[in-house]
């Protein structure tokens, strides 16, 4: 038993040193913080694109911004924030890197252009993703008869065939779950780019 | 048997503990596992001390993953640190008809909680679960159970050993897919990285076109008590016709960073090597531990930025100037320069995917109806020269240093 209480001390002693960042870790940014980034990132997009691009047809959305911290060898960290872009225009993916070690001024170092990149979706293209779902006929069906009780997932695939008619078009698969009921499930195809229902057959 | 006498029986071999407010951000749940884990600690011949966490990688799906691990070789000497970061960094499921799925970074997609009826039995020891600070809970999204391993080893005398491992395993909830990232830590040292793919097909057929792969993509950091103390070397068994076989091991793409094919033909094994620890051999022997693929075959894909596929193991050096953490981006890491710091791994590892009769329900041709069974892709981390003799052998008076 004693050697048990040792054990557990000596565990708790070794919990209790603390562990080293090694790796990027993520930090949270405040609202507020976000909202700074984001507005430097989308000035330095604006300024790339020259106002060339008719944005109210092909818009820019911002996708996220994660932030995290980085070890250097000589044991200072440096705060970064890679923010992620999704423009229609092209059907491209934009990562802007930004250099946040001096709080009071956000500095962009790069800005990368991705084709048939993973993009997760942003809140305006999820919710037209969901509106555009929700219109199909199997899906209302299914939500009259289980409102809330219905789950859905977004699955966002990208096509890699730059032949394909679909290269660099904003896809997503709309998956609508019964709990329990796997032979009710419905998944509904989109393309955000065109605004349209590919599957199941909307006529 | 409740929750809470589980945890008090494994409380021999197993503690978890909280680590938020003590290292500022860091928030990570630490098991420590002993073994024999069915004997008393006292009795205890090797252990392992993970300290893992649940993060979102590169801010996107969540992932169960290594921050640390620790291994005692035996109950009289310090611990040493054999992994750093490791994790899976990427679920690529490339179909033969051009769709594409990334399931880390191009989603947001969350680990799933689990409960009692995911677990196995209690094998050597009972199933626990951990929420996602780490705490001992009813339902969770990490398991922690504790396996046996069949013979470890069985000499010429009668003698045998039955191996345990412990499994630290989460689920991630894919949309249509259930993923399991799952890490082995074994009583011998050695450590293996497994995903497994499973639940209801994306397409409700089984032509060529739904034929696809299901590739993990891990990121590894082997510390070996201090990273930027080791090297990277790969080992290959060659043969020619008229030449007798033989072993050659040279330094990793001539020390430099970038990516190699890994050649069935040749057995290639990564090899990572401590320059100043050494075993209790006599002569001592450079500590190390060596990367075992196991292939079903070697994916690749020819899209815009496949790029990262037409290598099976990449390595890179840590930057100090940006996170490298983007799988698909390794081929633009691997820009050759000279490896003389800490080094990422990077290995890929696929199971093919030809949907079959028995994915569906039955109807024969409704995914939602039926569910693949799951298939595993992974690979080992085995040491090499770590122990000074055979481990857990009855004659390891100096417990295998």
């Amino acid at each position: 038993m004693q050697s048990h209480r040792a054990y557990l001390l000596a565990l708790f002693l070794a919990a209790a040193t603390v562990v080293p960042i090694q790796a990027q870790e993520t930090i949270r940014l405040s609202a507020e913080q976000k909202e700074t980034v984001s507005r430097l990132v989308e000035t330095t997009l604006d300024t790339r694109d020259n106002g060339a691009k008719n944005r109210s047809v092909r818009p820019r959305y911002l996708v996220d911004v994660w932030a995290y911290v980085l070890p250097s060898p000589h044991g200072s960290v440096q705060k970064l924030a890679e923010v992620t872009h999704f423009d229609y225009d092209g059907g491209v993916t934009l990562r802007t890197l930004v250099d946040l070690s001096q709080p009071d001024q956000p500095r962009v170092q790069k800005v990368e252009t991705f084709t048939a990149y993973p993009t997760p979706l942003a809140e305006p293209e999820r919710q037209r993703a969901l509106q555009l779902a929700e219109g199909v006929a199997q899906v209302q069906t299914l939500r009259e008869q289980h409102g809330d009780k219905l789950k859905v997932r977004l699955l966002v695939p990208v096509v890699a065939d730059a032949d394909h008619p679909r290269f660099g078009h904003r896809l997503v698969q709309a998956y609508f779950t019964v709990p329990d009921q796997p032979q009710q499930t419905v998944a509904v195809d989109l393309d955000l780019t065109d605004h349209k229902v590919l599957a199941p057959d909307p006529q | 048997m409740t929750w809470m006498k589980r945890f008090l029986v494994s409380a021999a071999g197993v503690m978890v503990v909280w680590l938020s407010g003590l290292a500022g951000a860091v928030e990570a749940g630490q098991t420590m596992q002993t073994f024999p884990a069915d004997q008393p600690v006292r009795q205890a011949r090797t252990s392992w001390r993970v300290v893992w966490d649940i993060t979102r990688h590169g801010g996107r799906s969540e992932i169960l993953y290594i921050k640390e691990a620790y291994f005692r070789r035996s109950p009289q000497e310090p611990e040493i640190k054999v992994l750093g970061d490791c994790r899976l960094a990427e679920i690529f499921v490339p179909y033969a008809n051009g769709t594409r799925i990334y399931d880390i970074s191009g989603h947001n997609f969350n680990l799933e909680p689990l409960t009692s009826k995911d677990l196995g039995p209690t094998c050597v020891a009972p199933p626990l679960l951990y929420n996602r600070d780490g705490a001992v809970s009813e339902t969770g999204l990490v398991a922690h159970e504790v396996h046996d391993s069949h013979l470890r080893w069985k000499d010429a005398h009668g003698r045998s050993l039955r191996g345990q491992e412990m499994h630290l395993w989460s689920v991630l909830d894919g949309s249509n897919y259930r993923y399991i990232m799952l890490y082995i830590f074994r009583d011998d040292g050695q450590v293996s990285f497994r995903l497994g793919a499973t639940a209801h097909n994306l397409f409700s057929k089984n032509d060529d076109g739904t034929t696809h792969l299901h590739a993990g993509c891990w990121r590894l950091n082997v510390e070996l008590g201090k990273a930027s103390q080791n090297y990277i070397q790969l080992a290959r068994f060659l043969s020619k016709p008229g030449q007798p076989p033989r072993n050659v091991v040279e330094p990793f793409n001539n020390n430099r960073e970038g990516g190699m094919v890994w050649k069935a033909e040749e057995f290639p094994r990564l090899r990572i090597e401590s320059r100043v620890r050494f075993n209790g051999h006599n002569p001592p022997s450079k500590m190390g531990y060596e990367l075992i693929a196991h292939r079903q075959g070697n994916p690749r894909l020819y899209g815009p930025g496949e790029e990262f596929t037409h290598r099976d193991i990449w390595v890179t050096r840590q930057d100090p100037q940006q996170a490298e953490i983007h799988y698909r981006d390794v081929p633009k890491y691997a820009n050759n320069e000279t490896l003389n710091g800490p080094a990422i791994i990077w290995h890929q590892a696929a199971v093919l995917h030809s949907p079959r009769d028995e994915d569906f329900g039955r109807n024969g041709y409704s995914s939602n109806e039926g569910v693949a069974i799951t298939t595993w892709a992974g690979f080992d981390l085995r040491p090499r020269n770590f122990f000074a003799s055979t481990p857990l052998y009855p004659n390891d008076a100096n417990g295998g240093r």
